[in-house]
């Protein structure tokens, strides 16, 4: 008799399963709560972050930049209320990924490319947010897949959409260099 | 501080992207049944549950199966009722941190035999639907919207690893040749051509050229670089030290436990020089002059894994891991994270991952390693069950998975369970279970030792 593992007596024996179709759907009414100016500046065409200038009570010792935005600070607990225009800051790529694959809301997309940005002249430890590189938008600087490098030079896009529509997604990046 | 917990048994389904002929909580009875049953225990398995006097549920998605409070359902059917349970989630970790849960419960003496079960069944919806769920375990306010799904965010911290430390594909790839070929000799293994749920399109051994040729799906990543999705459960049951001495011979103990954890957002991560040496993250057997200069933990290493290992390395007596660990089942849910990961538990100095996975024996023309489930630095075994690459990813099963094989290693009993002794690591003594979620934001890790 051949030996068995243990594995091999649990399989099952049901061959013959019954499966049915369970539909299911959600309209979530969601807050951006007090960083809301984040996302009525991208409607506005501007890039906001926030600041805490703590710094002698931060881990490193420095202004902290959020971006996303936040309205406390992790590091002191402070309030935080001062917002800075970003929109024309030196912005480089931290690092990025080309997309082929998605899930399901973005498939009609891909390829697409996501990028975490590098706000210079900030320290980039709470700043380096998660966006798109479009990298063949008319009347801009079009380059190739390949071209796309860790330190490049981008620059801020706004899509117009209403303001009931505007989410993290209004916002991509354009090559501000070859 | 009291007596030792132990994990005296296991059991596991056989994985699979769709186990349809089985319910959720079917499967589970499968694995609890088997951890009963089959691990020779010493007095009768219905005595055996009668001592259980606690369970742990932990299972991470409430959305793939559209039910919430599944663990009423599960401790009901497997008849737990009306002992203590908790439900457990932590994205990736769910399993881990499950473990970590029931082990508290032993360790506190609120209960001195727990089940600790994971599940989850993510085949429900479609594969791009799953990953919408598991995406959705990313910040939805400013990640997901922009199209991030978990590739992509591993993807992006690959592409910063390969920056900072010249790490290239290939080194990457060998990653999914040596896990998805150990997988071949685990009958459970959702790769595995024998097992009887395999997608046979998606099963069998791979070479270095199938990965580097499989479709891309984020750059740098290719679909064999990606873990599964998949049905299924283990269970393990922990015990008291000297209980547990009762009910079996070779109990393994939980030496070690760690728990770390870092931001949701890759974005929020910071970018400290010498972050490491600032975050008390330097193991015993590691120098500070390695680490001063260096960026930490930024998009390239999980800090989470480094403070969970320091934690688990610190209560166990470990001092330099590569010489006291025998194997290691890691949270390979790409391959650039299984490299990432052998640094942060400090298996390889912090940007030698490659050079780690290098170091084992490779047959460049064939595209394989020489040896199936090959030692790497001629001494650590990493992911003899193929781990999630190869074995699985059902998502709030997985740390069970992982820890069951290393205490299935720790005992002997590789070929009984797996049915193929190919993965038994020779007199294993000491092992490591790694658990992590997100892109690192809860890490586990367990350190088990042979107890008798």
């Amino acid at each position: 008799m051949v030996k068995m593992s243990v594995g091999e007596k649990y399989v099952s024996k049901n061959k013959d399963p019954l499966i049915v179709d369970f539909p299911y759907s959600i309209l979530y009414k969601h807050t951006f709560g007090e960083v809301s100016p984040f996302f009525v500046g991208l409607k506005n065409k501007r890039l906001l972050g926030t600041v805490c200038r703590n710094r002698e009570k931060h881990k490193n010792g420095k202004d902290l930049l959020f971006l996303p935005p936040r309205a406390d600070c992790p590091e002191c607990m402070a309030e935080v209320t001062e917002w800075v225009d970003l929109t024309d800051a030196d912005i480089r790529i931290y690092t990025f990924t080309t997309a082929y694959f998605a899930g399901e809301t973005f498939l009609d997309r891909i390829p697409y490319t996501l990028i975490n940005i590098d706000v210079q002249g900030y320290d980039n430890s709470y700043s380096k947010l998660t966006s798109t590189l479009v990298i063949n938008e008319p009347g801009e600087i079009n380059i190739g897949l390949k071209d796309i490098r860790i330190g490049m030079k981008i620059k801020p896009k706004f899509k117009d959409v209403p303001l009931e529509k505007v989410d993290a997604s209004t916002l991509y990046f354009v090559p501000a260099e070859k | 501080m009291g007596n030792r917990v132990a994990m005296i048994a296991g059991g596991m389904t056989q994985f699979a992207k769709a186990r349809k002929d089985s319910t959720q909580e079917e499967l589970v009875m499968e694995a609890a049944r088997m951890a009963l049953f089959e691990n020779d225990l010493k007095i009768d398995p219905l005595d055996v549950k009668k001592m259980i006097d606690g369970t742990i549920v932990s299972y991470f998605s409430d959305h793939f199966e559209r039910q919430l409070l599944f663990g009423a359902i599960i401790r009901d059917y497997l008849g737990f009722n009306p002992i203590q349970s908790a439900r457990i989630e932590g994205g990736g970790a769910t399993g881990g941190l499950g473990l970590k849960a029931g082990y508290e419960m032993v360790k506190s003496g609120d209960a001195s035999v727990v089940m600790v079960i994971g599940f989850e069944k993510m085949s429900e919806v479609s594969t791009s639907k799953g990953n919408e769920f598991i995406a959705l375990a990313s910040d939805t306010d400013f990640d997901f919207p922009v199209g991030g799904y978990y590739s992509a965010y591993y993807a992006a911290m690959a592409t910063r690893y390969m920056y900072e430390f010249g790490i290239t594909e290939k080194q990457m790839a060998k990653v999914a040749v040596k896990n998805r070929n150990n997988a071949q000799y685990n009958f459970f293994a959702q790769t595995n051509s024998k097992n009887p749920y395999a997608t046979k399109s998606t099963s069998g051994f791979i070479t270095i050229y199938d990965v580097l040729n499989s479709p891309m799906i984020a750059t740098p990543l290719k679909r064999l670089d990606c873990c599964l999705m998949s049905d299924g459960a283990a269970v393990a049951i922990l015990a008291e030290e000297s209980i547990a001495k009762e009910l079996t011979d070779r109990p393994v103990i939980i030496e070690g436990v760690g728990n770390g954890t870092d931001t949701m957002r890759p974005a929020d991560r910071p970018t400290t020089v010498g972050g490491l040496i600032k975050d008390d993250l330097l193991l015993p057997h590691e120098k500070a002059e390695w680490y001063e200069d260096m960026v930490y933990p930024g998009l390239h290493s999980f800090r989470a894994g480094r403070k969970a290992a320091k934690m688990a390395y610190k209560m166990a007596g470990i001092t330099n891991p590569l010489e006291q660990i025998d194997v290691v089942e890691l949270h390979d849910a790409y391959t650039s994270s299984e490299l990432q990961t052998y640094e942060d538990l400090g298996l390889a100095k912090y940007g030698e991952g490659g050079k780690l996975i290098d170091s084992a024996p490779f047959d460049d023309e064939k595209g394989v390693f020489k040896e199936i489930n090959p030692k790497l630095a001629n001494r650590v075994h990493v992911n003899p069950s193929g781990g999630l690459l190869g074995c699985m990813h059902a998502v709030g099963a997985t740390g069970i998975m992982q820890a069951v094989s290393v205490m299935w290693q720790i005992q002997g009993k590789i070929e009984k369970f797996y049915g193929s002794d190919k993965l038994q690591v020779k007199n294993a003594k000491r092992g490591l279970a790694h658990s992590h979620a997100g892109t690192g934001s809860d890490v586990t890790v367990f350190v088990l030792g042979r107890g008798w």
